[in-house]
């Protein structure tokens, strides 16, 4: 285990504090009086000019009053609207409607500026002190009118109610169809049933009868791996003596031990993620490893990682401390302990090391926060920002929630008990992160080999050579002061944060200490003895970034004094990430370090001078075989360097060789998330970034744990692992359980019990069956969160196992009427595959399938319509070498035309629920496509190798348990042979020989893709 | 034998579906498999089921629009918007307060190096890079006034698409046929005619974003197949005949055990489709009927190869709304510089790229006129923004983007002719009256098409989603 690092650092920049949001003027003026030319002025010229002008969308009679501004009275013009005042009486200069009509900061009337003569009456108007007429009965409008109705909203709407116990219902009819099957044996399968039969019996109807069993093994060889049964493994479970539901519950336990669980459930929950290895926008630029979060999902799946820690993973996977010690899972004291806001971690929630390599697995869900799109050189840079953590939050609160919070970023919600603050208190949490290219150490080889080299050094002496020489800048120099500040490792942090002091300084007064943040091994356990930072001072070869805490762009330019060797330093400003990619309005802000050795000044200037007054941190890279020192780091106005402040301001140290011996492997790399310093959010007047209200700390949906909570220590950093504590509790929390079953459900149902999986707001669907539901999302968490087991559970249900053909004609129209949509399962519904599911059968069926799990995806097959700005330069292969569909990369901008013809998802935000469309496009991949083709003829090639022997009947046969699970019918059969002939004739085959020739099988194999019956489960 | 057990309470749907005579959008709108896959035919009217075909809000004038994307923003005061003022001053420091930019390079005020003439009866004026366009100038309603929220192509391109800035949401020809459907049998309701640029933000400027996959375009390229997998696989019509047979009779089989399943018979009906469009799409694209007199107006044999190609989806783009095709995009073709986008060599890239365009547009407007098409089909002439007035950089003769005012102009389909709308400060850089957002341009495309944009809605995200999101207004002033 790591020991906790710490660094004493001479360097760092004093946070500013955001200036306080100015004080909401009073509104309980009085209205002065005004002499009679004035009241006269107002009455003839304003009045008018502002009913003809503004009042549409100001006046009393307004449908909705824009912008909350009300212009109706003398005090609803001093009170304002959501911008604040709209005039200032007497202060033209400083009154929001004279600059908005003057277009200066917001521009109305929107369509058309007013005439001059216009401006200047209402610039003069206001010039007056605002005279309005003496008739002063205007009423200002009643605030409570816009009062947000939270409590109510929350009583009103069903799934703000706590998950509540429900004892199965008593039912009617015999739900066991087998006889011979000990009932205790599925108990809690058979409560579900009990739900359903309960909803069933209401209405006079009952579940149809069990699938035959080849259905059934179809059915769920789908649902749990995506890929269609061999015929050896049907014949198995055909010949299993067992009932069929004990049978069954063999297959499915095997199924979900086996490694293509993951790879299908993976599928599903990367549309929620909305998961692309590419950026999009111009160029679509790669978004390098977010593979590993891919393979992350995978494993946990099958290693049914419990659901809330999967979540808590992806929350704050990074703040998990690490330490290799299997530990009983947290009671929910412990949690509500740790969530309560203490700041000490030593809980029973640790990080999760990867099953074999042993790096750390719960950092690689972090990655979800990233996989957006994203944008280079935008001309709005804190724009853009607000655009990514939209859909962030868009995303975290549809994915584990059901709730649509960025709905709230421009106003309180219109519908659910969510606040604007909610969306800016959720938003301060990703303020106070970072994006981090993350250091993984497969088998703690580096970890191990950093311990080496500690030895090896501190077994020789110290080089007496190097002596402390470093000077106190002369206080006239500096133009900011920069302090000491201890950093702690964001991979490993500690329990106990001790604050270093320097004393070094003579410059009073000091701020608060800031901590910088460090990721990887290279830059040790501090700055060394001469207060320098150094990444080369054990070894070349080790990784690592050093981040500093956040600051305010506060002077055109930023002086290092620094030294290195292939290494770099990033400034990333409002979180902006892409100059990697383009230098466009951010140039200068990454730069390359080669100093040949020495000391140097390195200024940095470019486009900084346009982004005064953002918000940025800095970043030292050293992510290869170079080396980073740094000494201080200074704003500066553009005066010269402080060189005269003592030369060789701190030596550098030799570096090292004596240790080269020591083996250093490449850490592996993941995209994921890492903490900063706290940084609270402004409320965005309207959801404009440059419309600011007031602060929001960071904390919970204030419906689900009300506007106090202290949930958060700004001393810890973003707090996001106490976010995730408190959302997985599900006592106070109903949704996270509750959404999750009910996606479960609607991947095994075709429908959730809520339809609209990804909201549970008043837009969304109400259950169908919301005792069910409850009862689901209670023996979920009280069975640890398994997601493998509420797949097992509802899978043996006899619900499930229904067929979905109508078991009569008389029985068919009754259950028409009554339930025409299948809302109460009477039958099992008949599903479409996926695009995955259908092209990875193809694979498997034609003998083509590479079973391999996880790695870099496989590049996208481009066609000559795949065009466009950042088109890869090569294609991938035709079939994907012919790898599950979930491991070809996924290019924004050049998305698979199969996938997207069969309904896979555009990744742009959480769509738990896919479409389900009927196009010619599909038809004609079916029928024409290269790749649908090539596995026809593998297939067909496949067979004839694989029986030689075969009559042309047995072929037949064989062909059909291969795609269809089934044999063929004898009309089938005939039919099949007398296309076989026909096709045979056509290309002057020999009457006699022609069945061994490929081209004709191809052709049946051909037609057997393109039969409904291949593309759709029953 | 079952498999017609329910066709008299399916009638409503069944009939639907054969007579709607929609083609590809409503068929794939009523078959949609998001209901329950079966039974669900007794609610599968139009009050249930929010994707079932629709017809318009009101009479629509345009049953087909031609939208004609010029890709990279042209430069409105080289255009359709003369600022003298420019001229006096050029080489000036620019005389208004200055946004930043795109590449934030700012220089110094730039005359258009074209000169302006009036034409027509109104009188429009319209610069020298629009020699045959101008003599049309009559049946358009120049727009002045049109601005964009985004500086920047691929938010701009998404903004002008799909009404949003951001990836993902359903482009304008997906709206339209989700709102209408599509009145052609046997091709794609939306189509891109592909002159050769994809514009930055990628196809999904052309997708259905969260609308079903039915809606998005089918993209066409000029070349020997232009669609993708149109072209059979088997060396005769027969050969696939019978695969297709075979196929027909095993998916009856399937039928006849589940009963009637939506989703199972329109994947059957799709394949109908497909054929029928394997058929249509050649005899599309099959140019020898037309006369020389039309191709040589169209500019197919123009000694600049751009305009040939462009010429072409012009000339496809007629023949697509005399099929009923709903909504056709013809994108630019490549190779005139950076498509619009003249950061530098204005000069050179605006004059390449009209030429390009100029003939055929002209070409197509007299042509739809003289075939009685243009009163039906609304023509779209617009980019994704302007340009700056000043140059990009001291030494350049290149202009920065523009969003805060562009130029774009509409014409048939209930426009008025030879109007503007709209104007812009003596610089022609931000609107000073009757400012457009883009949602207004949608809410007007729509209006003309018979659909209020308030109220054709999809529900997603917690949200009823519109084209026009919370906003827009139909522009009624340059309405006939």
């Amino acid at each position: 285990m790591l020991k906790p690092r710490r660094l004493l650092l001479l360097i760092g920049v004093a946070v500013a504090a955001l200036t306080a949001w100015p004080r909401e003027r009073a509104d309980s003026q009085e209205s002065p009086t005004f002499d009679a030319a004035s009241v006269e002025f107002f009455q003839s010229k304003v009045k008018p000019l502002l009913e003809a002008r503004c009042f549409e969308c100001h006046g009393p009679e307004a449908k909705k009053l824009k912008g909350g501004l009300s212009l109706a009275s003398r005090a609803d013009v001093l009170r304002g609207g959501d911008s604040g005042a709209a005039i200032v009486p007497g202060k033209p200069s400083e009154s929001l409607l004279v600059k908005a009509i003057n277009y200066v900061d917001f521009e109305m009337p929107p369509k058309s500026r007013l005439p001059e003569g216009e401006v200047a009456i209402l610039s003069e108007w206001v010039k007056r002190g605002a005279p309005w007429s003496a008739d002063k009965d205007d009423p200002a409008r009643d605030p409570k009118l816009d009062a947000f109705p939270l409590a109510e909203r929350k009583a009103k709407h069903w799934a703000w109610k706590p998950i509540a116990h429900v004892e199965p219902p008593k039912v009617r009819q015999p739900f066991q169809i087998d006889p011979n099957v000990n009932p205790a044996t599925f108990r809690d399968s058979n409560a579900i049933d009990q739900f359903l039969l309960s909803k069933l019996e209401e209405r006079g109807l009952s579940h149809a009868p069990a699938a035959d069993r080849r259905t059934l093994l179809r059915r769920v060889y789908f649902a749990i791996v995506g890929l269609p049964p061999t015929p050896a493994e049907a014949d198995e479970f055909v010949a299993d003596q067992a009932p069929t539901r004990e049978a069954l519950a063999r297959v499915v336990d095997r199924l979900l031990e086996s490694p293509h669980f993951g790879e299908r459930w993976a599928r599903h929950w990367l549309d929620l993620v909305r998961y692309a290895e590419t950026l999009g926008h111009e160029f679509d630029y790669p978004l390098h490893h977010a593979h590993q979060y891919r393979d992350y999902v995978i494993r946990a799946l099958n290693a049914d990682v419990p659901y809330d820690r999967f979540v808590v993973e992806h929350v704050a996977g990074d703040l998990l401390p690490v330490g290799w010690v299997e530990s009983s899972r947290p009671t929910n004291q412990t949690r509500e302990k740790l969530a309560g806001g203490s700041r000490g971690l030593d809980p029973p929630y640790v990080a999760r090391p990867h099953p074999t390599d042993g790096y750390n697995e719960s950092l690689l869900a972090t990655g979800f926060w990233f996989l957006g799109e994203d944008k280079h050189a935008p001309v709005d840079a804190k724009g853009e920002q607000a655009a990514r953590i939209d859909n962030q939050l868009d995303v975290f609160s549809k994915a584990f929630l059901g709730l649509t919070v960025a709905c709230a970023r421009c106003h309180d919600h219109k519908f659910d008990a969510i606040r604007t603050s909610d969306y800016y208190a959720f938003a301060g949490f990703l303020q106070s992160s970072r994006r981090q290219t993350a250091y993984l150490d497969p088998h703690g080889k580096i970890d191990a080999a950093v311990a080496e080299l500690k030895r090896s050094r501190s077994e020789q002496s110290s080089n007496p050579k190097i002596a402390k020489t470093r000077e106190v800048p002369s206080a006239t120099m500096l133009i900011e002061e920069f302090t000491a500040k201890s950093f702690v490792d964001l991979q490993h942090p500690s329990a106990e944060r001790r604050e270093v002091n320097n004393d070094n300084s003579p410059l009073a007064p000091r701020p608060s200490p800031v901590r910088w943040f460090a990721t990887g091994w290279a830059f040790g356990d501090g700055p060394n003895r001469h207060g320098v930072v150094h990444s080369g001072e054990l070894a070349l070869r080790l990784r690592g970034v050093l981040r500093s805490p956040t600051f305010t762009i506060t002077h055109p330019q930023i002086l290092y004094r620094l030294a290195g060797q292939n290494a770099r330093v990033r400034l990333v400003l409002d979180g902006y990430q892409m100059m990697d990619f383009s230098g466009l309005l951010f140039n200068g802000t990454t730069f390359e370090v080669k100093t040949d050795g020495k000391w140097v000044w390195h200024r940095q200037a470019g486009d900084l001078q346009n982004h005064l007054g953002r918000r940025a941190y800095i970043e030292l890279i050293d992510d290869g075989d170079g080396w980073i020192a740094c000494e201080s780091i200074w704003f500066s106005n553009g005066g010269r360097e402080p060189t005269a402040l003592g030369g060789e301001v701190a030596p550098l140290v030799d570096i090292p060789t004596e240790t080269a011996r020591i083996e250093i492997p490449e850490p592996m790399r993941a995209i994921a998330i890492c903490d900063g310093n706290a940084v609270n959010e402004r409320v965005f007047i309207r959801g404009s970034h440059k419309n600011l209200g007031p602060e929001v700390a960071r904390r919970n949906l204030e419906v689900l744990d009300g506007i106090d909570q202290t949930i958060v220590d700004d001393e810890a950093g973003s707090g996001r692992l106490q976010l995730a504590l408190r959302l997985i509790d599900a006592k106070s929390n109903p949704f996270v359980p509750r959404v999750a079953v009910n996606r479960v459900w609607h991947h095994l149902f075709g429908r959730g019990i809520v339809e609209s999986v990804d909201n549970f707001g008043v837009l969304g669907k109400e259950p169908t069956h919301p005792e069910l539901l409850d009862h689901l999302a209670e023996s979920f968490v009280a069975d640890g969160w398994s997601l493998k087991r509420l797949i097992r559970r509802i899978v043996l249900t006899n619900a499930w196992q229904q067929s979905s053909e109508p078991p009569s004609l008389e029985l068919a129209k009754k259950t028409h009427e009554v339930d025409p949509q299948n809302l109460w399962l009477h039958r099992a519904p008949i599903h479409r595959l996926e695009s995955e599911a259908i092209r990875d059968s193809m694979l498997l069926v034609a003998g083509h399938l590479d079973r391999k799990s996880f790695g870099p995806s496989v590049p996208v097959h481009l066609t000559s319509f795949m065009q466009g700005r950042g088109r890869p330069g090569t294609s991938g292969p035709l079939d994907g070498d012919g790898r599950r569909s979930v491991y070809t990369s996924i290019n924004r901008n050049f998305l698979s035309p199969m996938m997207l013809a069969f309904d896979t998802p555009i990744p742009f935000t959480t769509i738990g629920r896919r479409n389900v469309s009927n196009v010619p496009a599909q038809a004609l991949i079916l029928m024409n496509d290269p790749f649908v083709l090539d596995m026809s003829k593998r297939w067909a090639e496949r067979t004839l190798k694989e029986s030689a022997d075969f009559t042309p009947g047995q072929r037949i046969e064989r062909l059909y348990l291969d795609a269809l699970t089934r044999s063929p019918t004898a009309v089938e059969q005939a039919e099949a042979l007398a296309f076989l002939q026909e096709q045979a004739k056509s290309y002057n085959l020999p009457a006699d020989g022609w069945s061994k020739h490929a081209q004709v099988w191809t052709d049946l194999c051909h037609v057997l893709f393109n039969v409904k019956e291949f593309v759709f489960v029953k | 034998m079952h498999c017609r057990r329910f066709v008299t309470q399916s009638q409503t749907r069944r009939a639907m579906l054969q007579s709607c005579a929609s083609g590809f959008g409503t068929v794939a709108l009523a078959s949609l498999l998001n209901e329950p896959a079966f039974g669900a035919e007794a609610t599968s009217t139009s009050e249930t089921n929010p994707f079932a075909a629709r017809k318009p809000h009101f009479d629509a004038q345009a049953k087909s629009v031609i939208f004609l994307y010029m890709d990279g923003g042209v430069s409105q005061v080289d255009s359709f918007d003369p600022k003298p003022r420019l001229d006096a001053e050029n080489g000036k420091p620019f005389g208004l307060k200055i946004e930043k930019t795109q590449f934030n390079n700012i220089g110094n005020t730039l005359a258009s190096p074209w000169k302006f003439q009036q034409y027509g009866e109104s009188g429009i004026p319209v610069s020298d890079l629009f020699p045959h366009v101008a003599q049309h100038v009559d049946k358009l309603a120049v727009v002045r006034s049109l601005t964009s929220q985004f500086p920047e192509h691929t938010n701009a391109n998404y903004f002008l698409h799909t009404g949003h800035g951001q990836q993902g949401r359903p482009s304008m020809g997906a709206w339209v046929g989700y709102g209408l459907g599509a009145e052609c049998q046997d091709l794609p309701g939306f189509v891109v005619l592909n002159g050769g640029l994809i514009p930055p933000g990628g196809l999904d400027n052309f997708n259905s974003g969260f609308l079903p996959a039915s809606f998005q375009a089918s993209v066409l390229g000029a070349g020997d197949a232009p669609v993708a997998n149109i072209k059979r696989a088997e060396p005769t019509a027969d050969a696939q005949q019978r695969k297709l047979d075979l196929m027909r009779r095993l998916d009856r089989k399937l039928l006849e055990q589940t009963g009637p399943v939506d989703a199972l018979e329109s994947a059957i009906a799709n394949y109908e489709l497909a054929s029928r469009m394997q058929m249509a799409v050649p005899q599309l694209m099959d140019l020898t009927n037309e006369t020389e007199a039309t191709q040589k107006a169209y500019g197919l044999q123009a000694d600049f190869a751009n305009t040939r190609t462009f010429g072409r989806t012009c000339l496809l783009a007629r023949r697509m709304v005399e099929r009923g095709v709903r909504f056709i995009e013809l994108t630019c073709p490549g190779g005139n510089g950076d498509r619009w986008d003249q950061h530098q060599g204005l000069k050179d890239g605006h004059t390449k790229n009209a030429l390009t365009v100029d003939q055929p547009i002209a070409a197509l407007l007299a042509d739809l006129t003289q075939r009685g098409l243009l009163d039906s089909t609304l023509v779209v002439w617009s980019g994704e923004f302007g340009r700056t007035p000043f140059a990009q950089g001291s030494e350049s003769d290149g202009r920065d983007h523009n969003p805060f005012a562009f130029s774009i102009w509409m014409a048939g389909g209930g426009i008025k002719g030879g109007m503007t709308f709209g104007q812009t400060d003596e610089y022609g850089y931000k609107c000073v009256e009757n400012r457009l957002e883009m949602h207004d341009l949608h809410a007007t495309m729509l209006h003309l098409l018979g659909v209020d944009h308030t109220k054709q809605t999809f529900r997603f995200s917690g949200r009823d989603m519109r084209l026009t999101d919370v906003h827009g207004h139909v522009v009624n002033e340059i309405l006939a």
